[in-house]
């Protein structure tokens, strides 16, 4: 078997609110394998979102060991995790977090120019438009966020996130801001790009619809992390 | 290609593309800086135009290389030859004179010139086509040419070919008075202006013993230096009085106030550029602001912090060259337009043509500025959190920089780098390091202080138990709530406001010294030389006529000091600062009181008794003290007709010279001048709008009585003044539109979060009025503390800058204090609402489905 994209350990994570310190996750552990489609269920405030932003680097952890695609990031500087996230992450927002002044193409051209900022233009924008078309979005290049829909906005989003061919997708709520028919659509389009590129995926959300379709379904309650047997 | 190269180009073409979209957003920005950049170059290029008018022009304002003046006498023969063997001769006789035609008459300023006039520069006569002399020169008819002042025409109702007559001398009309290259170092003159031969002069019968009469022979040198050629003058007339000059004396009083005004210039671009730059601060806080969720996606995405400095860096510098290029413009369109102007009010050429150096010093100003103010936004913008994508914050202020972050070189160095710049290029456009020095601490202090202010508001209100009134709690509460715009507001506002006020109080503070002539109660006209039995005529006079307000006299006799405490002038060893020098030059007026004149006040020592038989005393004008050394129990030695006079100085006097009354440098007991023959000088002022019929009454009734038309003569410098004040107020009112702009630019800088804060209060239930209740209070109490503060510091900066900058009294205008203060209330309170204006007028559901 192969090296797991995550492989985290013991991590707690303190928060403070004024005075009170907030115990936020409490002794998680958790691997994830290559294409490896994981959803994580819970309340809100139950450490959902904490974990996808320690995953991701955006936030320390107080304590635990951390190795995401081979780094580990507990050792990493700001800057060192700018990187670190460029090279083996890709996230997709729930409020899809696009660029207004940008267009459809650009905003997906963005995450190449900031990773690879010597490749030509033109390579940039070739890779862009392959992903825009791997999401269905192949006729709306040019177009600003503002002038798509809540779905095609999440699909850019989605085509922003695996551009860079990430090793490990973080998701979160990225069907709280669309309808039904349309969140099942991205997912399956996420899951599928996922499974094809075998990159590990990292789901969070509150549709146990949605959970049932990944690989692996896990339970976050009052931040402890747990197995969730499907009812 | 390297690929360094390709990542930079890289870099830009994503900050580029990222910079698309609504461009309004950067209106203030774009304005502040152009506004900024704009006034450098116009203030940079009027001082550049006015020194180089005066070097250039030197010689052609003395009209010759030097000049030798003399009062009362023409140069005897001897004299004369000596001055033709230093060179080519010019002789100008001024004197006042009176222009009679029909029933009409008007006093003229009579410049009588030989056919060597000018000797440097040339006359301009309208309507003539004849050169000067010719137009001159005696007519068929007996009369000579005279070329005067279209006024004059006006007002005898005379036109070209009329004639009238002056003194014994009947004149034909042979052209208007164009320029002439050395008015205006002539100085102020009584009477419209004309022009005639030294021939015509004599034929008047003017110059008898004894008339008031400036001879001035002007001397081309065929190249020798002039310093040389004066001090051949000097030695070889050692005793005959002569004034010299050469080209630097002759500008000496213009460049002071040229200089005046510079420096003023100097501290409008200086305040124009902190102004803007203020500006250039809050339009890139508001923009990281607006921005900081694409900032965190950057982030988010893998940007590291400096990739994002670089990006927004790139953006502001972008915007700051085109901020540049528009201040460029607007410098040179406005100094296109205000130097002919500007030159025509003083008399100077001042050609419309824009100062290269001062184009690439307002745009080096513009860039530095740009960078130093947007850097610290920017930086912020740096360190923002990317995990605030996770969470549904309002649109606070994310990532404040704390002050550790303030020690840290990566931000100080660059910011220190850029203030060292724009304080080196300030040191050398102004030459004045040490101004410019001191203004940066002032600025600082001034920085420091509204802070401070700031915070001290925001932690006592923080105290104040929560109040009944919900309008009053909740704008107490968004004052020192966390992210509250109120510091960036008072520190805008209040720094913005100082100098606006700085530079008001400023341009007062000249204009009242400028004006010191201009006086409301000034005399309508002065007579010389009057004795007793023509006072008491012109008593008689005043009382019968009821347009006369007030006539006075005050006896007065000329001479000249010639030594203080037996040390001969010649010797001392301190020298008067320029503009008292005359006071040692020569003879000057002195005047004697049994009494304390009007108006006056004894500021040191005490005032004789009345018919004070002790050894003669004087009373000196308070400002002259210092300038010429002066302390009580000091000997003067006079000159008065020829003789010695010796007296001690008893006290030390100020005046209000805005009474109108005459003040005399020296009075002297009655009993230093028993032994001489007094005339009086006699004030008549004449009720407002009746001059002319008192004028024409006076002259048809002492006929061969001078006097002087005073009060015209002032009003003519006064509207000079008023003009080349406007002038200046022109280029400190663009200073004051930008204190506009960056209170909009603060203001907007928390638009966002103030309107989702109505948006949701009106959610809530609170009506418009509620909204606008909150909001009048809040900006109210923010701008009733810049309002004071920015007084406060603005009096501190003008009192320090007049005192020891300008050297001139300092004078505060209460009711432009006041004027200000409360404008600035309102203004702060108008366009908090103004921006807050979208907030109050959207429905609450468009603003909520945006969110």
């Amino acid at each position: 078997m192969s090296a797991p994209v995550v492989d985290a350990k013991g991590i707690n994570l303190h928060l403070k609110s004024g005075a009170t310190s907030l115990h936020i996750l409490r002794d998680v552990d958790l691997t994830l394998q290559p294409g490896e489609v994981t959803a994580i269920v819970g309340p809100s405030g139950s450490g959902k979102t904490s974990l996808l932003m320690v995953l991701s680097g955006l936030e320390q952890a107080s304590s635990g060991a951390i190795t995401v695609a081979g780094t580990d990031i507990a050792k990493l500087n700001e800057d060192q995790l700018a990187i670190f996230r460029r090279n083996a992450l890709g996230i997709l927002f729930q409020n899809f977090h696009l660029i207004p002044s940008l267009t459809a193409l650009e905003n997906v051209a963005l995450t190449l120019e900031i990773a690879e900022p010597s490749l030509p233009w033109a390579e940039i924008q070739s890779r862009a438009a392959a992903a825009l078309g791997d999401v269905g979005l192949g006729a709306r290049l040019t177009h600003l966020p503002s002038a798509l829909s809540g779905g095609e906005q999440q699909r850019v989003g989605l085509a922003r996130a695996i551009v860079g061919n990430p090793k490990l997708l973080l998701a979160d709520e990225p069907t709280g801001n669309l309808d039904q028919e349309t969140g099942a659509h991205v997912i399956e389009l996420m899951f599928g790009i996922a499974r094809e590129r075998g990159a590990a995926i990292l789901l969070i959300t509150h549709d146990p619809s949605l959970a049932a379709k990944a690989d692996r379904q896990l339970r976050m309650n009052e931040g402890h992390l747990s197995e969730r047997v499907p009812a | 290609m390297s690929a360094v190269a390709a990542t930079l180009r890289g870099w830009l073409r994503v900050a580029l593309k990222d910079l698309r979209g609504d461009l309004r957003r950067f209106t203030i920005l774009l304005a502040c800086l152009a506004l900024g950049v704009g006034t450098i170059t116009l203030v940079g290029s009027v001082g550049a135009a006015l020194q180089s008018a005066l070097l250039r022009d030197a010689r052609t304002l003395l009209g010759g290389d030097i000049e030798a003046q003399l009062s009362y006498r023409a140069a005897n023969p001897e004299e004369r030859q000596a001055f033709e063997r230093l060179g080519k001769l010019g002789e100008v006789i001024e004197v006042m004179g009176r222009g009679d035609a029909g029933d009409l008459n008007s006093f003229l300023a009579i410049r009588a010139v030989d056919a060597n006039y000018p000797l440097i520069g040339t006359v301009t006569v309208k309507d003539a086509e004849a050169p000067l002399p010719e137009l001159l020169a005696p007519r068929g008819d007996g009369s000579f040419g005279l070329v005067a002042d279209q006024l004059l025409l006006d007002r005898l109702g005379l036109k070209l070919g009329d004639q009238l007559t002056i003194s014994d001398a009947s004149f034909t009309l042979t052209g208007i008075i164009g320029t002439e290259p050395d008015r205006i170092t002539a100085g102020l003159q009584f009477g419209l202006p004309v022009l005639m031969s030294v021939e015509a002069l004599n034929a008047t019968g003017i110059l008898a013993p004894g008339v008031l009469a400036s001879y001035r022979y002007k001397i081309l040198l065929p190249g020798t230096d002039p310093d040389a050629a004066m001090e051949a003058i000097k030695t070889e007339f050692p005793k005959a009085g002569w004034k010299l000059a050469g080209p630097k004396d002759a500008t000496a009083d213009l460049a002071r106030f040229f200089d005046m005004f510079a420096r003023f210039l100097t501290i409008v671009g200086l305040s124009s550029l902190l102004v803007g730059g203020l500006g250039v601060s809050n339009a890139i806080s508001a923009y990281v602001t607006e921005r900081q969720r694409s900032i965190a996606t950057m982030k988010a995405l893998g940007a590291t912090g400096p990739r994002i400095l670089v990006h927004f860096l790139t953006q502001v510098m972008l915007l700051t060259l085109a901020g540049i290029i528009l201040g460029l413009l607007l410098g040179t369109f406005l100094t296109m337009v205000l130097l002919p102007i500007l030159g025509g009010l003083l008399g100077l050429g001042l050609p419309p043509v824009v100062d290269p150096v001062t184009l690439w010093t307002a745009a080096g100003f513009g860039a530095l500025t740009g960078f130093a103010f947007g850097y610290l936004p920017l930086r912020r913008a740096e360190k923002l959190k990317p995990a605030l994508l996770f969470r549904s914050a309002g649109s606070a202020v994310e990532g404040g920089l704390g002050w550790r972050d303030l020690l840290k070189p990566g931000l100080w160095l660059p910011l220190g780098l850029a203030a060292a710049g724009i304080y080196g290029l300030a040191a050398f456009t102004t030459g004045r390091p040490l101004l410019v020095l001191w203004y940066a601490v002032g600025i600082f202090l001034a920085f420091l202080i509204l802070r401070g202010a700031a915070a001290l508001l925001q932690r006592s209100l923080r105290l104040i138990p929560p109040l009944s009134n919900a309008a009053l709690r909740n704008a107490i509460k968004s004052i020192w709530r966390p992210g509250a715009p109120a510091p960036v507001v008072i520190l805008s506002l209040g720094l913005g406001l100082a100098l606006l006020l700085l530079i008001a109080l400023i341009d007062g503070n000249l204009r009242h010294q400028l004006a010191r002539e201009s006086i409301p109660n000034a005399p309508s006209f002065v007579f010389m030389d009057l004795f007793d039995d023509e006072v008491e005529a012109l008593k008689q006079f005043s009382v019968g006529d009821k347009s006369v307000e007030t006539f006075s006299s005050l006896p007065m006799v000329t001479g000249a000091i010639e030594a203080i405490n037996d040390t001969p002038i010649g010797e001392l060893n301190r020298k008067p600062p320029a503009e008292f020098a005359f006071v040692l030059e020569g003879e000057i007026p002195l005047s004697a009181s049994d009494t304390l004149p009007d108006q006056s006040t004894i500021t040191e020592g005490s005032w004789w008794p009345s018919g004070f038989i002790g050894p003669p005393e004087v009373s000196v004008f308070q400002r002259l003290k210092e300038p010429l050394g002066l302390k009580l129990g000091d000997i003067l030695t006079f000159r008065i007709f020829g003789e010695p006079v010796k007296v001690k100085i008893g006290s030390f006097r100020d005046y209000a010279w805005r009474s109108g009354s005459v003040n005399f440098g020296f009075v002297l007991s009655p009993n230093a001048l028993a032994d001489y023959p007094l005339s009086y000088l006699g004030l008549l002022k004449a009720v407002p709008g009746a001059e002319g019929a008192v004028q024409q009454r006076l002259v048809a009734e002492f006929p061969d009585l001078l006097f002087l038309p005073v009060g015209e003569a002032l009003e003519t410098f006064a509207a000079i003044l008023a003009n080349v004040t406007t002038a200046v107020e022109v280029i400190g009112g663009l200073a004051v539109v930008s204190g506009v702009l960056v209170l909009a630019g603060a203001m907007a800088a928390g638009r966002k979060q103030r309107e989702s804060d109505a948006v949701v209060m009106k959610v809530l239930g609170a009506t418009r009025g509620d909204v606008v209740r909150a909001y009048l209070v809040e900006y109210g109490l923010l701008g009733l503390l810049a309002a004071t503060l920015a007084a406060l510091l603005g009096l501190a900066g003008t009192w320090a800058f007049v005192e020891f900058v300008l050297e001139i009294d300092f004078w505060a205008d209460a009711a432009l204090l006041i004027w200000v203060t409360v404008g600035t209330i309102v203004l702060a309170i108008a366009v908090g609402m103004l921006t807050t204006w979208s907030a109050l007028s959207t429905r609450p559901a468009s603003f909520l489905r945006e969110e």
